[in-house]
């Protein structure tokens, strides 16, 4: 939590808007994709295995 | 556990969190409105967070998990859209209202999925652990 305030207010201070907001953009994507690939791993991995 | 951390942990929504705080308050309400007026936006914000979190907590029950994921990650994704895309004008006093409402919404999302979904990962016989893991641990 500490080291993403960090980030983010780091990135705040070395950045234009336009880039922190692509930033954040493209990490939030990321997050949700992160989290389907979490959410769905045992239906696809089960899927997989023919036993 | 760092990995799901750095994908859909807390230091996601920090960032996110820190873009509201440092950005939409210096870059958009204070250049539009003026430093006056930050306060009464961030009350949009904080009301929205606080009414969020109270509904969205029994929710989980009624939908499940992941409809009331993607709904926050949508709204926080079209709010981060239309910071990029929007010009800021001071006549546009609601929208500076509604934006940080709506991100509260988000972000109320964020406060009551993210623990839950923690939990989860972690497993509920553990819960020192996944409460520590989010709020407490310096190392995120």
């Amino acid at each position: 939590m500490n080291l993403g305030l960090a980030l983010g207010f780091l990135l705040m201070r070395f950045t234009s808007i336009d880039t922190y907001l692509l930033t954040s953009f493209v990490f939030l994507l990321l997050g949700v994709l992160g989290y389907f690939i979490i959410e769905l791993y045992d239906m696809f991995v089960v899927r997989r295995m023919p036993w | 556990m760092i990995i799901s951390d750095i994908i859909v942990g807390p230091i996601n929504k920090c960032v996110l969190t820190t873009s509201l705080l440092s950005l939409y308050t210096k870059a958009y309400t204070a250049c539009g409105l003026g430093i006056s007026q930050i306060g009464f936006v961030m009350t949009s914000f904080g009301v929205a967070d606080a009414v969020c979190s109270l509904v969205f907590g029994p929710l989980i029950k009624l939908f499940g998990r992941m409809p009331l994921f993607v709904f926050g990650a949508v709204i926080n994704l079209l709010m981060i859209i239309t910071l990029m895309i929007w010009t800021v004008n001071p006549g546009d006093r609601v929208l500076f209202n509604v934006i940080a409402g709506v991100w509260g919404m988000a972000d109320g999302v964020w406060n009551t999925q993210l623990t839950g979904f923690w939990v989860a990962l972690v497993g509920s016989d553990s819960l020192e652990v996944a409460f520590g893991e989010i709020y407490i641990s310096p190392v995120h």
